[in-house]
């Protein structure tokens, strides 16, 4: 058995763009050469069978990744908020269509009361439940508003009426204490937590 | 001393040898199966995102499930290599 040295790659042995006629060789241009030499020993081939296993661990993280997020990876928000929060001592000083801001249930979220009548008095988080910008209150367009992208809210009730939001503003539920309005929960937006009051 | 003829050429569903232009077909057509139930497993995952952050945590574990289901089909088509087709009978004889 024997043994041959590996062949090197020397060019084609003609040139076409060169060729002065009668397929004459020519002898490869050294810089050509190298340059193809240095692109076929770089380049990272994927054969057939390596591109499907590719695919069959991308297959693979995107079953886990499913999983994770029916686990609850992420947070989102719940009515697990039972803390007791005075958002304004004296309701009565709150006009029509006035807004007051205040945070809950931690100083990291940020909500918003309404008094939208006499007797009817609105919160919710101001959180934009498209990618987390926070919504105003525009009293003179009588809705909630987000800036970023557009979003627009019911203030009546929390719901998404415009732009690129589709889950409603969460609600934070109100009392009325002698004459004060106090948080006392989060809302019931999400369609779980209104089937477990129930 | 004459040989004996060979038999009839099989019928054209008894295994073939596999050709090179067979297998290459094959192995894409598996690559074009496995890329549309791995874009399946995309929309499964942006929906069912969706519909955990609406509460809909039900919805989001059929989702998961389908997913699961989605990726045994493509571990099964990655990984199960299909056998090399047998030579016919009459020349595997020679």
């Amino acid at each position: 058995m024997s043994t041959q040295p590996p062949r090197r790659y020397d060019g084609p042995a003609t040139d076409p763009g060169r060729s002065s006629g009668g397929g004459r060789a020519h002898p490869p241009d050294p810089d050509l050469v190298a340059e193809r030499i240095a692109r076929l020993t770089t380049d990272a081939r994927v054969t057939r069978r390596g591109y499907l296993r590719i695919l069959g661990v991308l297959s693979g993280g995107l079953a886990l990744g499913n999983v994770a997020v029916a686990a609850g990876a992420f947070r989102r928000r719940t009515a697990g908020a039972t803390d007791e929060v005075v958002i304004a001592d004296d309701a009565s000083a709150i006009p029509v269509g006035g807004a007051v801001r205040f945070t809950y249930p931690t100083e990291r979220d940020p909500a918003v009361l309404l008094r939208l009548d006499d007797d009817l008095f609105v919160a919710y988080s101001t959180i934009c439940t498209h990618l987390a910008c926070e919504v105003l209150w525009r009293d003179d367009h009588n809705d909630l508003y987000c800036p970023c992208h557009e979003g627009h809210f019911s203030p009546r009730t929390g719901a998404a009426t415009a732009g690129p939001p589709i889950r409603p503003l969460p609600e934070i539920r109100l009392e009325a204490r002698d004459g004060a309005i106090l948080a006392v929960g989060e809302g019931r937006i999400i369609e779980e937590d209104v089937a477990d009051a129930q | 001393m004459r040989s004996e003829p060979p038999p009839p050429r099989p019928l054209p569903d008894v295994p073939t040898v596999d050709t090179e232009e067979g297998a290459r077909t094959a192995l894409v057509t598996r690559i074009i199966i496995v890329v549309t139930v791995v874009l399946g497993q995309l929309w499964a995952l942006t929906v069912a995102l969706e519909a955990h952050l609406s509460g809909r945590t039900a919805q989001a574990w059929w989702l998961a499930l389908f997913s699961l289901v989605s990726f045994a089909v493509v571990a099964a088509l990655v990984f199960l290599e299909p056998a090399p087709r047998s030579r016919p009978r009459w020349r595997a004889r020679r």
